[in-house]
């Protein structure tokens, strides 16, 4: 049953990862692989946040949202200049570079060490301490996230995000300060995803870096393309597929580092799979590169 | 020592050079970042170890069948799966994230088969090195340069000077008119990623002479060398001082930075020059709005 339990948190949380980076890949048509950086941002500020200086929960939350989204137009900015592919490089390169400050600030970030003792949540007085108070806690946080994708992606902003990524050169003939949307839709995207880094590492109580490293990004990258981009259901049914089908692995009693590789080659042939025969995902509506 | 950093600058210069002009030549025909490009070095330098440390062949042998094995990788993975995207009319956003998986495929197809600890060939070991003015510089290395140092000669000839070499350049530009006038535009992409990949498979079996082999080993260089490509400026020349740069810079670096920021200043390289000069050394734009 707690196994059951920790799973279905796992996939809260990569519901979060996906829901977010959807209003950027899906909704505006803009791939970032930069998403775990972001994850990771909101991880290592709230883990420190509450070692460092004990600060709460919600505190933690908060702070890793505000610092990812203000990292976020450091990001953003350079990125925009380019387009397409040139765009996805981009991003590359900042998730390299902020791993590489994970891994090496050795100082703030104790590098591959990792930071240990993260405490459990505790909102006004609500101890987490269970799975299964956390994942009513990563549920409601998933809720929320995915709330607010879908009332920005259905409001005039998201319309003009639409809009960007079917022709942006139309979206700008129309008056529409594109760059801005842009912008403002990584720093959304941004945010929601240090959330689900804060969640991660009050509930698993550990952080080292290698939870935020490319393969990160490619995962959440093939959760929401296999689940579908810019769909209403696509990054939920992606993070429920993803996250649970290599659980299966773990009953046929593999040893847990070839349960690993199968998981990573999964994901990876999954994703080959989908881009040849069907680049809109499972139930997605946008198909990426026309 | 200053003559020691030159010459480490200078090796590290050579080898991001190989891997950005084998990165390059697929690229300039294909028009797709190609993640595959990291899995070439990772397969050469397995090869190379099996051949040379299990079951006892000669190093050289080993090698040629590792580079061997590289142009097979390149030519099997564009038959079975980008030509047929391809005619699935997939863009260069669909194949970049096609590449992207088969990577990860292919990364933890080798782990699996070759487990994660490090491995490494025992051969070169007692083959010390030369003094060079003040510095040292071993063996391997040498032959890493003198490997740069060829094959950009043979390359440069072939791509300039040959009709498949304009063929390559005319599939880049446009791949459709291409076909137009009779050239064999799948040919001659499959001939670019054979080509392409063994070169990197080439760099592979250089890098396992130097350091030791792990299945994640080919991401490093495959990174380098596209940004070596993105800053030179998408041209052969480019490519070359654009990796020039980031080997040298990235070396030099570790002067005054401990040494695990190497790859960080690589891409800080790179933002800058997205910021600053995003058509890169060269100067021909590197993309161009369409309407």
């Amino acid at each position: 049953m707690e196994y059951i339990l920790h799973v279905l948190v796992l996939v809260t949380i990569y519901t979060v990862l996906a829901v977010s980076l959807d209003l950027l890949a899906g909704q505006t048509g803009l791939l970032s692989i930069a998403h775990a950086a972001f994850y990771g941002l909101g991880a290592y500020a709230s883990a420190l946040l509450a070692v460092r200086w004990g600060a709460g929960f919600l505190l933690g939350v908060f702070g890793g949202m505000v610092f990812a989204a203000f990292v976020s137009f450091a990001v953003s900015l350079p990125s925009l200049r380019l387009h397409d592919d040139y765009f996805v490089i981009a991003t590359f390169g900042f998730q390299m570079i902020l791993f590489s400050i994970f891994n090496n600030w050795v100082e703030l970030t104790r590098g591959p060490l990792g930071i240990p003792g993260i405490p459990q949540a505790v909102i006004f007085g609500w101890h987490v301490d269970t799975h299964g108070k956390f994942l009513v806690l990563s549920s409601v946080f998933a809720a929320l996230a995915y709330l607010t994708v879908w009332r920005l992606a259905t409001s005039p902003f998201g319309r003009v995000l639409h809009a960007i990524r079917e022709d942006e050169v139309f979206a700008k003939s129309l008056g529409k300060n594109t760059l801005y949307f842009k912008v403002a839709a990584f720093a959304v995207s941004a945010a929601l995803a240090a959330s689900a880094g804060s969640l991660y590492a009050h509930y698993i109580t550990y952080i080292d870096p290698t939870s935020f490293s490319v393969m990160e990004s490619i995962l959440v990258i093939s959760i929401v393309i296999i689940g579908g981009a810019g769909s209403t259901w696509g990054p939920l049914i992606g993070a429920v597929v993803l996250v649970t089908l290599p659980e299966a692995l773990r009953f046929i009693g593999l040893p847990s580092s070839v349960a690993a590789n199968l998981r990573q080659i999964f994901y990876g042939a999954l994703l080959v799979f989908m881009m040849m025969f069907r680049p809109r995902g499972l139930v997605g509506r946008y198909r990426f590169g026309r | 020592m200053n003559e020691q950093v030159a010459i480490n600058a200078l090796i590290s210069g050579s080898a991001v050079v190989l891997a950005g002009v084998s990165f390059y030549i697929p690229y300039s025909i294909a028009r797709f970042f190609h993640f595959t490009h990291g899995a070439a070095y990772t397969v050469a330098a397995y090869v190379a170890f099996l051949l040379a440390e299990k079951w006892g062949f000669g190093l050289w042998t080993a090698a040629g069948a590792a580079v061997l094995a590289s142009c097979v990788l390149g030519f099997v993975l564009d038959r079975l799966l980008y030509r047929k995207m391809r005619r699935r009319g997939a863009g260069a956003f669909v194949m970049l994230l096609a590449s992207l998986g088969s990577y990860v495929l292919a990364q933890n197809l080798l782990s699996l088969f070759f487990g994660d600890a490090a491995v490494s060939i025992s051969a070169t070991r007692q083959w010390g090195g030369y003094r060079l003015l003040d510095g040292r510089i071993t063996k391997a290395q040498a032959l890493q340069f003198a490997v740069a140092l060829a094959i950009l000669f043979v390359l440069w000839l072939t791509l300039k000077r040959t009709k498949t070499g304009l063929s390559m350049q005319a599939v880049g530009q446009d791949a459709n008119l291409a076909r137009c006038v009779g050239i064999p535009t799948d040919r001659i992409i499959a001939l670019g990623f054979t080509i392409g990949y063994g070169l990197a498979g080439l760099a592979g079996v250089v890098m396992a002479l130097n350091v030791d082999v792990v299945p994640t080993m080919g991401m490093r260089p495959m990174m380098l060398g596209m940004v070596a490509m993105i800053v030179g400026g998408n041209t052969l020349t480019g490519t070359v001082c654009g990796a020039l740069l980031i080997g040298i810079a990235s070396h030099l670096g570790v002067v005054w930075l401990p040494t695990q920021w190497q790859d960080a200043i690589a891409f800080v390289i790179l933002i800058l020059f997205l910021l600053i000069r995003p058509q890169g050394f060269v100067g021909k734009p590197v993309k161009t709005v369409t309407v």
